[in-house]
């Protein structure tokens, strides 16, 4: 799994999923969904997909994206730190409730970790939110926060 | 690609970085292009090399993207023999991954 985004399509509230063919076939990606009863509906894009899943729909319209995406990532300072994709659908999903949390063999890098220290140790710098942008920019965007110094108390 | 932060971080900090101009003649970058037999003013190149100055994976040079440098970057940590962090194994499999092509779907729960 390389992407997730949250959303509403038809009534129903939706996960797009964006996938590497080459080392999970749909297949076997449906298999899972449909064992772990995250495949009441199921609406594919090509197919050959079609053909592993007969009774999904063909998707003619884009999901409606959730207002929170990343929902369990948003509500932690992890929120402030650039990912990537991969990134982020994997710590969002460490971050659930029941979760494991974010552990030491997390796919996130020392810089990415320190940032996270930093924002914790100034939660109140006006971090921008760094969930779905470009990893490039908001790295810069998070770099010229934490050069920024400190308010002083009066 | 030499601009993605997590492929900065890795060169910063899993290699030692050496940029060498190859539009110079008769000083220390030239000798060092001569040593590695770059012609002079040609695209650029990158090359993971062991201690023993060795090319560690073949010279990348024809494609200059992420999926090839991240993916250059893990195969010379384990021909050294080198941990790979699962950082740079996750960063090297999605950028691996968008080269080959993405399928998208879509999943309701209820």
């Amino acid at each position: 799994m390389i992407a997730t985004r949250a959303g509403w399509l038809e009534g129903h509230e939706v996960s797009e999923v964006w996938f590497d063919p080459a080392v999970l076939p749909f297949g076997k990606l449906f298999e899972i969904a449909t064992q772990k009863g995250c495949a009441r509906q199921v609406w594919v894009t090509i197919d050959p997909q079609a053909e592993a899943a007969p009774a999904a729909k063909r998707l003619d319209a884009e999901p409606r994206p959730d207002k929170e995406p990343k929902y369990y990532l948003l509500q932690t300072p992890w929120r402030h730190v650039p990912m990537t994709d991969r990134q982020a659908t994997v710590i969002n999903a460490l971050l659930r409730p029941g979760g494991p949390g974010v552990t030491d063999d997390a796919p996130l890098s020392p810089q990415q970790r320190a940032l996270f220290a930093a924002v914790q140790a100034r939660p109140d710098a006006g971090w921008p939110i760094a969930i779905d942008a470009p990893i490039e920019a908001a790295w810069a965007r998070a770099a010229a926060c934490a050069r920024r110094p400190a308010a002083t108390k009066k | 690609m030499l601009s993605h932060p997590l492929i900065v971080e890795a060169a910063e900090t899993l290699f030692v970085p050496v940029a060498i101009r190859n539009n110079t003649e008769g000083d220390a970058e030239a000798k060092v292009r001569e040593a590695f037999r770059e012609p002079a003013w040609n695209n650029p190149v990158v090359r993971l090399l062991g201690a023993d100055g060795k090319d560690l994976v073949p010279r990348l040079a024809d494609e200059w993207s992420l999926a090839q440098l991240a993916d250059g970057m893990v195969q010379a940590r384990r021909q050294a023999k080198l941990a790979v962090p699962p950082w740079l194994a996750a960063l090297r499999d999605e950028a691996v991954a968008r080269r080959r092509g993405l399928e998208r779907a879509v999943f309701a729960m209820a």
